[in-house]
This record gives structure tokens, sequence and C-alpha cells, in this order.
């Protein structure tokens, strides 16, 4: 075969596919409609059909031939009311389209498809039609306004064997197809259930000429479209890339010398505006209706529900919603996945339905729209929904959540277990009514294109999706980190959060479980990674007084200096004077940037030593020989032209070996240790009242702090009181409460502690005030509370805090008390 | 007839079939890739596209190559482009990468023509070099050149 015909048989195979697609959603309309069946979408699909037989007559392909050609005879009888779209009827016709998909997926092959049986299916129903002429059948179909005429009823399709090569409808060697309308109106109209308002084209039997036909066709309404290969596209993407690489080296090349060439300004306006429209507009190419993916659900629900004997309408809207072919792609399985499962598990069988009310028919609707830059597709069905409660249990039993942190869960979080790894596995979960099975893999899918999916449910009434998106897969705003002078970009999408971790609290904040270092973050543990180790890059630190570069050799990251670091060779005695007094361990040069990274629904940290700007950046995939490599995700080429790799945070933590589970077990374990010991972890506010008396009250019982003057306290009997807001507050010293020091003399500015009402109304009124000559510090603490020295009002208990004894007290309890104690002694 | 490109690599000549070169270039910033197989001597961005540069002494199993005034790149046509060429040739044998490779050489030489007769088997006196890459020698100018096998040498699957 030579290279043409190659070319030829490519386009072919490439518009049979495409013709294949939209006839799916045109027979289940078929079905829908019964009787009544719309001409016009009986002749689409007839010259879908017909076209192909053309096609394979033309290139030889026998068996493919003839198998279109006992299809078409079918949907001849369909056209001519001879036959009536049955459920049963279109099953086989369903059928038969599989079978000349895949005759048309092999097409060199085509004769080996086994389709002696959907022949046979075929042909019993064209006999069967045959037997009994259905009514009105000699009718001439007055609504075909296409000026030529059908061949009268039961007139035999001009049979390729015939001898007149049957001309294909779309010649495949013309290059331009003229297409009835642009292919996302036809997928949006076909998915609404709307007719197709096509201009004329000529019907398929007839053999008319191409070129005619085309000449029929209104211009106004036909829109050219041109096949471009996938291929051609990334390159000019590429090149598109360059260009702009290319404008801003020129803008910063030429920007002083602006003002001196006559014109050159507006000229690199043009340059610069043109530019970026055409990266706009390439990018703007690769972009797909999701309706081409909405159409294809109308098979799968309709194939799934009547197998369960279930009825399900599928609704569809904003198909015309556009995303990155490549999302698109890698869309399709996991949404697959989630509709199978509405249609599976959530829509309930009809007579149950009705029992409970709802119509027979459940329904499922897709939704897709825009909203901040990121494309939303929402499934929702109005089936039975999720039972938290059974969720949660199952959560726990399978040691997804213990029960202490599962009393915290909110019922969103719980639904949302359903996706966490090994929540369901093969075995079904039918118990659980819902959709649960399989969903790990579904959240695994979406998030590696960069999107999210979330879970929300009312028991009884139904289920919902949400899947948010990015446009494209091609440009992603990413994190650029350096190590040691190498640069990496991190997509944003994985970023929990940055955190530097200052060199005097390494040792406080890392700790070593097992070998491994973890971070500790706001009680939380996380494993970290060093990033230059993971690599193998050498590590290196700036002398802060030389600007050399020199080997770091920490051997941990717990390490804040090792032991063996001698002092530089060669270095002056001043330089080892001036090491003395700022010591290294000082030195921002040795605080840790910490990237938490999101792997799944684990986070972990990854240490690098610089942090740059975000960009948006090109994802080039990984040559093969790459690929083999698990922490990178891609490749990019940044503005100033350099290489760099995009890290991977999965292959990451599966590469750097990250024992999620053992720490997880860890902590846990920490976390019933420290309530066998009755720790408290507290917020708290540490204040004094003399200098050498620290006490400290709880953030959450406390309104608000105010600063006050010492000689804004106004004494009225044996009370204190100050003008706070318009009314006069009554303040409490600790001395006149507790066996305490009184407040300094010589302190002109003191600080009142508000404490909240018992009755916890949110009002902020004021009852009294606590007065304090110093807030200390604000501090999440765990302290290990013991008995007082002494009982009193709001004594709680004393426990060392920094070294200091620190007194404990309830201040509600306090000034309830001091109230008390007024009134008993007015 | 074929054409071959020369060069050479640690004073060794060797030749690569012209159908199967896109370029040439002399771009020494490439990026390294930590982890990967010894033979990728990194990344270099050629107009937009990203192209894996070999370090061809490696890959033919010698030490690394290092990079001199003459240190050329030469970047070879992907196995799509060779698509066109294998029938426009008749040369189905012509094999590349899926994707885009440079081979990282010590300095490039003269173009040179020499037909199927004049390849001759690798001798078995050849130890520095892993055969597997050679498609054969040609005694040329009182030396030895290698010819290599592009196919073998860019199967990521070959160690």
């Amino acid at each position: 075969m030579n290279d043409e015909d190659t070319e030829i048989l490519q386009e072919f195979i490439l518009e049979t596919r495409d013709h294949l697609t939209e006839i799916e959603p045109d027979l289940i309309q078929l079905e829908q409609q019964g009787a009544e069946v719309s001409s016009e979408i009986i002749n689409r699909v007839f010259r879908a059909v017909h076209s192909t037989k053309g096609g394979a007559s033309f290139l030889g392909l026998e068996a493919l031939k003839n198998f279109s050609h006992v299809f078409e005879n079918v949907l001849m009888q369909l056209r001519d009311k001879k036959l009536v779209a049955t459920p049963d009827v279109v099953d086989v016709l369903l059928r038969s389209v599989d079978v000349l998909r895949a005759m048309i997926d092999d097409v060199q092959n085509c004769d080996q498809v086994s389709c002696e049986e959907e022949t046979r299916l075929l042909n019993g129903i064209i006999s069967g039609a045959e037997a009994a002429p259905a009514p009105g059948a000699d009718s001439a179909p007055s609504s075909d306004q296409r000026g030529q005429r059908s061949p009268p009823a039961g007139d035999p399709v001009t049979p390729p064997a015939d001898g007149v090569p049957v001309e294909p409808q779309t010649t495949p060697v013309l290059p331009v197809e003229e297409l009835s309308t642009e292919p996302k109106r036809a997928a949006v109209d076909s998915m609404a259930g709307k007719p197709i308002s096509e201009p004329p084209s000529p019907p398929a039997d007839a053999p008319a000429p191409p070129a005619a036909a085309a000449n029929k066709m209104s211009k106004s309404e036909v829109k050219e479209t041109l096949r471009v290969k996938v291929d051609l596209l990334t390159r000019l993407m590429n090149m598109a890339g360059e260009l702009v690489l290319g404008r801003n080296q020129l803008l910063r090349a030429l920007d002083d010398k602006a003002d001196e060439v006559h014109g050159l300004k507006a000229i690199l306006q043009h340059v610069d505006r043109v530019t970026t429209e055409l990266q706009e507009g390439i990018m703007q190419t690769r972009m797909q209706p999701v309706g081409i993916l909405f159409s294809r659900y109308t098979r799968l629900v309709r194939g799934i529900a009547r197998s369960l004997g279930k009825e399900v309408e599928l609704e569809a809207e904003g198909a015309e919603v556009e995303l990155d072919k490549s999302v698109i792609e890698m869309l399709a399985d996991p949404l697959t996945h989630v509709i199978r499962n509405c249609v599976d598990h959530a829509i309930e069988a009809p007579a149950e339905r009705q029992q409970q009310g709802k119509p027979r028919a459940g329904k499922i609707s897709l939704k897709a729209y825009h909203q901040g830059g990121q494309v939303n597709i929402v499934v929702s069905d109005d089936g039975r929904g999720i039972n938290r409660e059974k969720v949660l249990q199952k959560a726990i039993d399978k040691g997804i959540v213990n029960a202490g942190d599962a009393a915290k869960l909110g019922p969103r979080d719980i639904v949302n277990l359903v996706m966490a790894p090994g929540f369901s596995t093969a075995e079904k979960i039918s118990d659980i009514s819902g959709r649960g099975v399989g969903m790990d893999v579904v959240r695994t899918n979406i998030e590696k294109l960069g999107g999210q999916i979330e879970l929300d449910t009312v028991e009884g009434a139904g289920t919902s999706v949400m899947l948010r998106l990015p446009l494209t897969l091609a440009i992603i705003p990413s994190l650029v980190v350096g190590v040691n002078n190498e640069r990496f970009a991190v997509p944003q999408v994985s970023i929990v959060e940055l955190a530097m971790i200052r060199a005097a609290d390494v040792s406080k904040r890392i700790e070593l479980i097992e070998a491994s270092p973890v971070l500790r973050i706001r009680g939380r543990l996380l494993p970290l990674v060093r990033l230059a180790d993971l690599l193998g890059i050498e590590r290196t630190y700036v002398d802060p007084d030389t600007r050399e570069v020199k080997p770091d050799r920490r051997q941990r990251i717990a390490d804040r200096r090792s032991e063996s670091l001698a002092p530089p060779t060669g270095a002056s005695p001043g330089t080892n004077e001036r090491r003395r007094q700022t010591d290294r361990r000082e030195n921002w040069q040795s605080d840790y940037n910490v990237l938490v990274l999101r792997a799944g629904t684990n986070h972990f940290g990854v240490i690098v030593d610089e942090l740059f700007d975000m960009e948006e950046i090109v994802v080039k995939p990984l040559s093969s020989y790459l690929k083999s490599i698990k922490c990178f995700a891609g490749t990019t080429i940044l503005g100033d032209g350099r290489v760099i790799m995009i890290l991977d945070p999965g292959g990451i933590a599966e590469l750097s070996n990250l024992r999620f589970a053992k720490i997880e077990d860890k902590a846990r374990r920490l976390r019933e240790e420290r309530d066998q010991a009755r720790l408290d972890h507290k917020s708290i506010i540490i204040f004094n009242n003399a200098d050498d008396e620290v006490f400290a009250v709880p953030q959450d019982r406390v309104l608000r702090l105010e600063r006050i003057a010492r000689k804004d306290i106004a004494q009225m009997g044996n009370r204190q009181f100050i003008k706070y807001r318009g009314t006069g507050l009554p303040l409490i010293m600790l001395n006149d409460h507790l066996p305490v020091k009184p407040l300094p003399e010589n302190t002109e500015e003191l600080f009142l502690i508000i404490p909240k009402t018992h009755s916890g109304d949110s009002t902020d009124h004021a009852y009294g005030g606590i007065v304090a000559s110093q807030i200390i510090d604000a501090m999440d603490v765990d302290v290990k509370m013991q008995q007082p020295f002494f009982s009193g009002p709001g004594v709680k208990g004393t426990a060392i805090i920094g070294e200091q004894l620190t007194l404990f007290i309830d201040p509600i309890e306090l000034l309830e008390a001091a109230d008390e104690r007024r009134e008993a002694h007015p | 007839m074929s054409q071959y490109v020369t060069f050479r690599l640690k004073n060794q000549l060797m030749g690569m079939e012209i159908l199967l070169v896109r370029e040439i270039n002399q771009l020494k910033e490439s990026t390294f890739v930590h982890l990967a197989p010894q033979y990728v001597a990194g990344l270099i961005n050629l107009r937009g596209q990203i192209v894996t540069i070999f370090d061809l002494a490696v890959r033919l199993g010698m030490t690394p190559c290092t990079i001199g005034e003459e240190t050329h790149n030469i970047i070879l046509k992907t196995n799509d482009e060779l698509s066109r060429i294998r029938v426009k040739e008749e040369r189905a044998d012509l094999a590349s990468s899926d994707d885009m490779v440079g081979l990282r050489v010590d300095s490039i030489g003269d173009v040179v023509e020499f037909t199927d007769e004049q390849v001759e088997s690798i001798p078995a006196n050849i130890h520095h070099i892993d055969e597997r890459f050679l498609a054969g020698v040609v005694p040329f100018k009182e030396e030895l050149m290698f010819l290599l096998n592009a196919g073998m040498l860019l199967n990521s699957e070959v160690q």
C-alpha cells in the first residue's frame, strides 16, 4: 500500500470512528421516540453507516462493507416505518455499532472480527419486519424536504456488488471536511435531545456526487473545519512557547533603546500582543467540549439500567464547556466509574422508588460549568444516598480512622471517607447503600490530573460528586524551588503549605522515629525527606563569612551542626574569630524550608534550599529514558530557557519509602501516652502579677485583653473600677483573692484579662477584669498539671512552663467567686 | 549507496547514517537529570523542544565524554519523522526513538558515502565498545570506521 493509500485509510478510520460515536446517542433517541421516529435522526444514522459501507468498498474491506450493508438494510426498514425501534431492536443495533467499531479498530483484519451472531440478529429483524409490514409504510415521508426521494419501500439498497463503485460520501482524499455543524454543537444538541438543525445534505442512499451536495449547503450555516494531527499542534505549541521566550528576551534587550529608535516602541508592543494572542490561539486548538465525553454515557447508562431492570434518565448540561484534550482523555475512566456507580448502587429499583414516592425513573444529571479558572463537573442522582453511620462504622472497622478522631469528623468528612484508600476493596458494599466502590481509584485519577473530588449526600434523596478540574494539563501553576543551584518545579495543587523551621527550633520540631526524620507541625507528625538526599545531590551551604559554597556535612536532618565540622582550611584567623561570634546555628543559612506536599491522602515534608516564584509552566512529558525515575512528573522550560524537572509528590513518597502507616502509628501511640499521663494540650495566655509569679489562663475562657493605665483606676470603698465602654467595670486584683504578691508599685501600664461570661452567651458584655502587670506570651503547650500548693477560687493547678512554675487559673470561676464575695461583704 | 555523518569519540572514527540525522549543534547548556540512566547526559532546550542528550561514550561502554571546544550534539530524527523516509527510501530497517534524542560526540567530521558492500561485519577483537550498538565497520583512510546501529542505541529497554 503506498503512502497516499495509507493516508486515505487513516482518514477513513478517523471519520468512521467519529460517525460511530455520533450515532450511538441517536440510536438511543430512536428508542425513546418509538413509532414516532424522526426522519432527521434516522437519516443521520443512515448516512453514517452508508459512508462506512462506501468507504469500506472503496478500500476493499469486504467484511466491513458486508456488515454495514446488513446494518443499513435494517435502518431502511426503520426509515420506511416498516419497523419500530423497540428496545430489543436498538440493542441489536448498538451491538452492531460495537462490531463496526471492532472492525475499524483493526481494519486490516476486519474479516477476523466475529459478526455472525449480529448478522443473524439483523437479518432476523429484517425478515420479521418484511413479514408484517407496518401500517403507513408506503406513505411518503413528507417531512423529508431534501428534494431527493428516498427509494420506494422495499427497494433494495444499491448493492456494492453490482460493479458500480460507491463513492464514499465524505471523500477521504478531500482534506477539508465540511461538517454540517461544529462537532460541539452536534454533541450539545444530541445530548439535550433536541433535533439538530441541519442544512440539507444528500441522503446517503442517493449516489449524488459530494461536490453537488456541498454547493447546496447554505454557506452561512457551514463552518469549515480541518483535521489536524495532534503532533503538529504540540509542535506549534512548543514553538509558540519558544516565541514567547524570544519575545521576552527581545523586550529586555531593547528596553533602553525603545526611546532612541523612532517607532520601535510601537513595533515591540505589536510583536508583544501578537505573540500572546498566537499562544492563546494555539492553546485553544487543543480544547474540546466535554460533550464528547457526556455523549458516551447515554449508552452506558442505558446499558446498565436495562441489565439491572432499572429506569434511569441521564440529563446533561454544559456540554459546550471546553477542556484540554488531555484532560478529557484522562477524565473518561474516572467519570465512567462515577456514573456506573450511580446506576449500579444509587438509583433504586422502580418499585422501590414508587414506594418512596419518587418517580419510577431515576435521574442522573451531569453538569459542567466554569468557576474561578477551573471547570467543575457535578454528577448528581436522586437515588438512595449514603448512610453516614455505616460509612463511619466501616471506616473504623477497617482502621481508616480511629474512634477518637471519628468523633471530630463533620458530616461531609464522613461521606468523603469512602474515597480513602482501602475503604472498599473488591468486596461489594451493598450493605452501605450508596456509591463507594472503587472511589479511591477515582480520587487518585482525578488528583493525578490536578483535580479535586468531593462527595456530598442526603440520605434517601441522592448523592452528588463534584469534580474540580484544571482547564488544561499543559499549563499548570507551579512553585520553583532550588536545591544546590538546581531548580525544580512543584505543581501548586500538590502543595499543602510552606513551613520554615528556624535553626534554633530544629531540634524541637524535628525528631526521629525509627531512624526516619519527622516534622512536628501543629500537633501532627509528618515524614520528612531532604530532596538533595533523595536525588543524590551533594548538599552545600553558603558560608556566611566567605560567601563560599561548602559541602554541608550535617548527617541527619535533626542535627543542627555536625560535631566534626572543622574550621575552613586556609581561612584567616579573623574569620574564625567571627565564626565564634555568630555561630552558624543561629544563622539563617541553617533554617530549613519545608514544602508540605500531598500524595493521595498523606502529607509529608520535603526540605529544599530555596523557594523561588510561582510560575505558570508548560508541562512536557518525560522521554522514555527517564520514565523509570519515580520522582519526576515531567519537564518544563523556564522563562530564561532553562530546562527543569517537575517533581511528582507521589513518586517522591514512594521512592523515599515514607512509612506513613508507621508514623501514624507512632503518632497515635504518642497521643495515647499523652492521654495516659493526663497531659493536656492547651492554648494559654501567660501573665505576671508580681514579676516573679507567673500565671496562666486558658485562651478559650478569655473574651479579650485590654491595656489600661494605672491612673484610670477608680477606688470606691474596697472595690476598684475602671471606666470601660461607657460603664464601670469591676477589677479583680489577684492578691485580694489568692495568697500571692500584689502588683508592683512602679508600673503605670497594666493589662486587663476579661473572661467570657459563664453562661457562654456570645454578647461581649464584660462583667469584670483581672488585672495583670504584664502579658508574657500566648502559646500552645502540652502540660502535665499538678496539684496546687494552695487552694483558692479558680485555682486549677500548677505546671512547669519554660522552667517557670506557673499557676493555672480559671478566670471565669475567679470572677464568679469575686462576685459572691462582694455580695457577701458589701 | 548510503551517506554517513562522521564523528570522533575518544579518538575513534564513527559514522551515523545521514537519513537519521535531524541536525547537529553545539548547545552545551544541559540540565542534568538525577537518578537517570548513566548514559543520559542531560536535557537541552532545542527551540522549545526538550531533547534527551546521550553521553554516547557511556552508552557504548566507555568512560564519560569531557566537554570541549569541539563537542557537538548529533540530534536524531524521531520514529515519527522517519516514517515517511522509510517509505520513500524503501528503508523499512530505519529505526530511532519516539523521543527526540541527541548524541554527544567529541568532534564532527565530513559526510562520506559507502555502498552496502563496503560495510564489513564487526571484527572479533573489539572489546572496548558494546558491539550490540554497532551496525558494522568500514575501512576508511587507513582507519576503521564504526557505524552505529541507532535502533539499538536508542532503545530504552536495551541496557
